[in-house]
């Protein structure tokens, strides 16, 4: 009893280290190890692929050396002393806008060309009433239809859809017109229309100038010149005053 | 007239270009601007200025990739390397030729992610290392090669024109002949150690492929069955390649270590030309020896492998069908017919949207998907409620939105080159969701009912992909896979409401680390998400519960299960992958606490051979950007036209032997160039005046300008058809498609040519004129939308038809017209039936040769260049002489068809063998003047072909044909004609 007395403590103490250190290994031996009963084993694979942003450094947007040979075509120098384009291009509005790819691909769009160089039509869109009507439309499928029940839903259209503005001269001037038809009809523009920004633009004289312009229409039906205009290059497209270069030299 | 044979007599490469640039100025303007950046080692051309954010980093890459390629590989680059970045496609690639010039293409869409066959780090750098070593085996060179390609120029490119290139292209560029397998498995191979692991050496799919033929007892095809039947019967058709390649190089490492390798592959001094006679030089045994060796032993590991896996109870599929889908889409389930939906592809079948019968097993093929895609096949969508399914086409190029009704069985295309895919269906507004694909960026992008537009969502940076997306059944969220840049992947979550207001910010439900999370979708209940993922080696699947946030594994497969499908019900459809492709099958959803980690053998090449982590590169910023580009600008076709090669010929004039030398000019992608020959006939025979010949080639875009004075050609040489003719000629000639969605075309083709001195017509060698000067308008439309079915050796549904019209002016007017129109239909086991149709009116002057048509004969040469099936062009008819029958009108109708292909799968050795042996059955009708009651005529003929194709030098398709057939008129008279014929390229 004296005995069991003198070493109970080390005895507990012993069994207390002995039972911590069992629990800890079964405890992790079931963890960790890959291929022991009772584990998810996790592949062993060798994997060093850390890369980061900076060391790639590809950041899409910028297309400096595209930009200088557009400056350097034929098509830009022709363009490049008419005030009217310069001034479109200064515009904080078109910087603004040639950003959307909506309005980009608007610009090589026979019925868009067509109908920007319409006073009737610009001046339409600033008509709100249009515009809400515009919004406020269903698309409608056209590839199943003939063109001319097509012609005849556009018209239906109208009057459903427009009536808020049909004693409108404006629009009375180009109901009938195909490529206006067309263009009420086009998803992307139906929806850039919304946009304040756009409709400031196109009723402004220096895109109306440069949309009757042959020379404009070529360039901006290049695929590298709207690439640099969604790029936010148009600014760069500007020549300076001292008439050194393209801006940014 | 005589202008032009004043002219023409004195050809030359400047007068050649010259003439271009009057003749073809007008085209400029139609084509777009490229531009070019070049450093010391690599231009890079591109014609988007959207891409040009890509072009820094690309020079960047490759330059670091040569920095080492220089070191372990002894390479110097013969010159620059020109590199295309495109974007013609939605799904990343890159592919790479060395011959004549070193030339990389590089498609920069993000890459698919299916089934873990790509690693997801970034890939510029990945495909540069990749390409990188397509170049270094194509284009490294000997002291004997250097002087080969001093001798002739440049390296030779063979060509079917003067077959003769063949020789002297094996001779300046002899590793370039090797098999489709060596060249991707030792890319594939370097790929790995030089993105530190990301590659297939050490992916789990290529570890999967071997595992599941070893369970199977599958065929692992040897070294010719592999390029034989394998790479094109399979259901993993090219794929096979890489998957075979990979593990052929890996094992010999592991084996032999890497430095036997590296030997082996390297061509330096005193190495064997061809890549199998060093194998043996280097290894001391044969090629075919060590490949049944690898055999072996992949065996034995994947035995080892498949022991550890059964250590604990293995997760074994209900299976749902008895034969394999190949391919599969993701599937959604039908309550309302009990079956499921998926987009599979598998041999001998036309790729489709099926609906798999869960009570029968039986597969209803529904609906072709025009270009599908090898693992993938289709991006599908299902809409329970207005029971549509929504899928991608062109999955291969620009995918367009389709929809098919799947009770009326209406197919209607809602937006074209829409570019989007990984579609994901939203009950709640029956939006559709997809990740789009454009100028090498991922976008997250919301098609709303009636799926007339998207809307771009988010657009993520480059580098950053998100795949395999979901939408909750409350159409409350919106998840996906998304990797970075360092091939890290998770699977995240988006709040839809969010994405609409432009905010992007997602939760991670899960990183998976460098495991792709594959197509992890809801269950019905929205509880929990299923997917699967390679985290133990194999693929098998996990299940997230939203309510404890935890991963677990609730298979233990075999080989790999993918594509898991929740049922209403709560329980589970997977797909398991076997050797033939996936099969559905029912799974349990229980999670599990025992599975087994399955070793790749990549790992332990590398635990056998450290070293082989030295050959991670640096990243690419290590490469100074300072001065990097020393050129940068506009491309002009025209003027980077330089000499190729040049190098002797041998031809064929009118029964007589020609020698010469043919000189090729190009730009680097081949838009401008000029082919020139020149030989002389020294027989005394001919007259002095036609004893020299000359011939070219031009071209600038989709313009082509030829001539020749006093034409010599190789085929000649051995007859019977023969193309030489004595006097001048010169045609200009436009191609333009009108229709480019392929499989389906439209083009339009015309060209104008004069003629000076002939004594035959320019097509019909056996029917004589007196009128020796003349000139030829042609105008063609042709279509075309034609199918084949994997495994297929020929076109074999689909239709094709052509218009064309002809004046010829010598002394007056002689017009004509004809037209063509064949339908193909797909039987069983990759035979077909073909019915083709054609006919024809010419007018002006009966009496005058002009005025006819001709027909007679196959029309193969014993040596040949052009089609082998050439019984099927309107002026053939087996049976009949060449040019026999004549006729002013003509209908011709013929029926062939094409019995299954054989295919051998040992027939050979790698440098030459039989690939397979096609025998063709047809008939053939011909009416002709049945517009003149007097002098009308008909014909009919039965004949057979058989084609054998076989490989040369690993690289070279060339077919032996032999034909017969009989023929007889309305007399009754019969007559037969044989055929043999080699076509070579």
């Amino acid at each position: 009893m004296t005995t069991f007395r003198k070493w109970r403590f080390p005895i507990l103490i012993g069994s207390g280290i002995l039972a911590a250190a069992g629990l800890i290994y079964f405890a992790n031996g079931r963890i960790n190890s890959d291929k022991t009963q009772g584990a998810i084993g996790k592949r062993d694979v060798y994997r060093d692929g850390q890369v980061d942003a900076a060391s790639v450094g590809a950041t899409p947007g910028t297309a400096p050396v595209a930009m200088q040979t557009i400056l350097d075509s034929k098509e830009f120098k022709a363009l490049a002393k008419n005030q009217a384009f310069q001034s479109l291009m200064a515009s904080h509005g078109f910087q603004a806008v040639a950003k959307d790819q909506a309005f980009v691909s608007l610009l090589s769009n026979s019925d868009f060309a067509q109908m920007a160089q319409s006073s009737a039509f610009t001046q339409l869109l600033q008509n709100s009433d249009f515009r809400k009507a515009l919004a406020q439309s269903n698309m409608r499928e056209m590839n199943a239809q003939s063109h001319q029940e097509a012609q005849k839903q556009d018209l239906a259209r109208f009057d459903m859809n427009f009536a808020a503005i049909r004693q409108d001269a404006n629009f009375q001037a180009l109901e009938r017109n195909q490529a206006f038809i067309n263009l009420t009809q086009n998803a992307i523009f139906r929806s850039i229309v919304r946009n304040e920004a756009f409709v400031n633009l196109m009723v402004g004289s220096s895109f109306q100038a440069m949309m009757r312009d042959n020379a404009f229409r070529s360039l901006i039906s290049q695929s590298q010149f709207q690439n640099a205009l969604l790029s936010g290059s148009s600014a760069n497209l500007v020549l300076r005053e001292s008439g050194g270069g393209p801006g940014g030299r | 007239m005589s202008s032009i044979r004043k002219r023409f007599r004195i050809p030359g490469v400047p007068r050649c270009i010259a003439g271009l640039l009057l003749l073809l100025a007008p085209c400029f303007a139609a084509h777009p601007r490229i531009y070019i950046q070049s450093s010391q080692h690599i231009e890079v051309l591109y014609y988007s200025p959207a891409h040009e954010y890509l072009v820094t980093h690309l020079i960047r890459s490759y330059e670091n990739a040569l920095n080492f390629e220089r070191n372990l590989f002894h390479f110097t680059p013969s010159r620059k390397v020109s590199v295309l970045i495109e974007d013609f496609g939605d799904y990343g690639h890159g592919a790479a030729g060395t011959v004549p010039s070193n030339f990389i293409s590089v498609g920069i869409a993000p890459f698919s992610y299916t089934y873990e066959t790509l690693p997801a780090n970034e890939r510029m750098t990945w495909i540069m290392n990749h390409e990188s070593i397509h170049i270094v085996m194509g284009d490294n060179a000997n002291g004997i090669d250097r002087r080969f390609r001093s001798l002739f120029f440049g390296k030779v490119a063979p060509t079917d024109e003067e077959p003769v290139s063949m020789l002297y292209s094996s001779l300046t560029s002899p590793r370039h002949y090797s098999t489709r397998w060596f060249h991707e498995g030792i890319a594939a191979f370097m790929e790995t150690w030089m993105s530190g692991g990301l590659g297939r050496a050490m992916g789990g799919y290529d570890e999967m492929v071997f595992r599941a033929m070893l369970r199977d007892d599958a065929r692992i095809y040897d070294v010719v069955g592999l390029e034989s039947e394998g790479t094109s019967a399979d259901f993993q058709t090219g794929a096979n390649s890489y998957l075979y390649g990979t593990r052929f190089m890996t094992w010999l490492c592991y084996t032999y270590g890497p430095g036997k390798l590296l030997e082996w592959v390297t061509r330096g001094e005193n190495t064997k030309r061809y890549f199998g006679a060093r194998f043996s030089q280097v290894y001391g045994m044969g090629m075919a020896e060590a490949w049944k060796k690898w055999i072996a032993g992949e065996r034995t590991w994947q035995a080892a492998n498949l022991k550890e896996i059964r250590k604990y109870p293995v997760t074994q599929p209900q299976r749902l069908t008895s034969k394999s889908l190949g391919s599969v889409s993701r599937a959604y389930y039908d309550s309302k017919r009990n079956v499921i939906y998926a987009g599979i592809r598998y041999p001998a079948h036309m790729a489709s949207i099926a609906a798999v019968h869960l009570d029968t097993g039986h597969i209803e093929e529904l609906k072709d998907i025009k270009g599908p895609a090898l693992y993938y096949v289709t991006s599908l969508a299902w809409d329970p409620r207005g029971r549509k399914l929504y899928y991608t086409t062109d999955n291969n190029d620009w995918r367009d939105l389709m929809v098919y009704d799947v009770e009326t069985h209406h197919s209607e295309r809602l937006l074209k080159d829409f570019r989007t895919g990984d579609l994901a269906f939203d009950s709640e507004d029956s939006s559709l969701w997809g990740v789009r694909h454009e100028n090498g960026l991922s976008t997250l992008v919301e098609i709303p009912s009636p799926y007339s537009e998207f809307k771009t969502r988010h657009e993520f940076d480059y580098g950053i992909d998100i795949f395999d997306i979901d939408v909750s059944p409350g159409g409350e969220y919106l998840t996906g896979a998304i990797t970075d840049l360092s091939g890290r992947q998770k699977l995240v979550r988006f709040k839809i409401d969010q994405l609409r207001k432009g905010a992007a910010k997602f939760e991670v439900l899960y990183d998976f680390e460098y495991n792709t999370p594959g197509n992890f979708v809801f269950s019905a209940d929205g509880r929990y998400m299923y997917g699967s993922s390679y985290y133990t080696g194999a693929a098998n699947l996990f299940r997230y519960d939203f309510e404890t946030k935890k991963m677990d594994p609730i298979s233990n497969a075999e080989t790999g299960l993918f594509r898991p499908l929740p049922l209403p019900d709560g329980s589970l459809i997977a797909f398991e992958y076997t050797s033939k492709g996936f099969i559905p099958g029912r799974v349990p959803t229980q999670p599990l606490e025992d599975v087994s980690a399955v070793e790749y053998f990549g790992m332990a090449t590398l635990k056998k051979y450290p070293e082989l982590k030295t050959w991670k590169l640096p990243p690419p910023s290590s490469i100074s950007s300072e001065n990097l580009v020393t050129h940068a600008g506009e491309y002009k076709p025209l003027q980077n036209v330089q000499l190729i090669s040049a190098y002797p010929i041998v031809q064929g004039f009118e029964n007589t032997v020609a020698a010469g030398v043919r000189a090729e000019f190009s730009d680097r992608l081949r838009l401008a160039g000029v082919n020139v020959d020149a030989s002389y006939s020294p027989d005394p025979n001919l007259a002095a005046g036609a004893r020299t010949h000359v011939s070219f080639d031009a071209h600038l875009w989709d313009w082509k300008l030829t001539g020749y004075y006093n034409y010599a050609d190789f085929y000649d040489l051995f007859g019977p058809t023969k193309l030489s003719r004595k006097g001048e000629s010169l045609k200009l000639a436009h191609s333009k498609f009108l229709l480019y969605d392929t499989p389906r075309t439209l083009s339009f083709d015309w060209n104008v040519a004069g003629y000076v001195g002939l004594d035959q017509l320019p097509e019909y060698q056996n029917v004589s004129t007196v009128t020796h000067n003349f000139f030829e308008a042609n105008a063609l439309l042709k279509y075309a939308n034609l199918g084949r079915a994997q495994g297929a050796v020929d076109d074999e549904t689909g239709t094709k038809w052509g218009i064309y019209s002809r004046i010829y002016y010598a002394t007056s007017a002689f017009p004509r017209v004809w037209a063509n129109y064949d339908r193909g239909f797909l039987l069983a086991k990759n035979s077909a039936l073909w019915l083709r149709t054609s006919a024809g009116k010419s007018f002006g002057d009966f009496n005058s040769p002009f005025s006819s048509f001709y027909f007679g004969a196959f029309g193969n040469n014993y040596v040949d260049h052009q089609e082998v099936d050439r019984y099927r062009d309107y002026y053939s008819f087996p049976g009949v002489g060449i040019d026999q029958i004549a006729g002013r009108s003509f209908g011709k109708f013929l029926a062939e068809y094409n019995l299954p292909p054989k295919r051998f799968r040992d027939f050979g050795a790698t440098w030459c063998y039989v690939n397979w042996a096609r025998l063709t059955l047809f008939s053939s009708g011909l009416f002709t003047n049945f517009t003149s009651p007097g002098s009308r005529d008909y014909y009919g003929n039965v004949g057979t072909q058989l084609d054998i194709r076989m490989v040369l030098f690993s690289y070279l398709n060339t077919t032996l044909s032999g034909g017969y057939a009989a023929a007889t008129d309305k007399t009754g008279h019969v007559s037969t004609e044989y055929m043999v014929s080699l076509r070579v390229l």
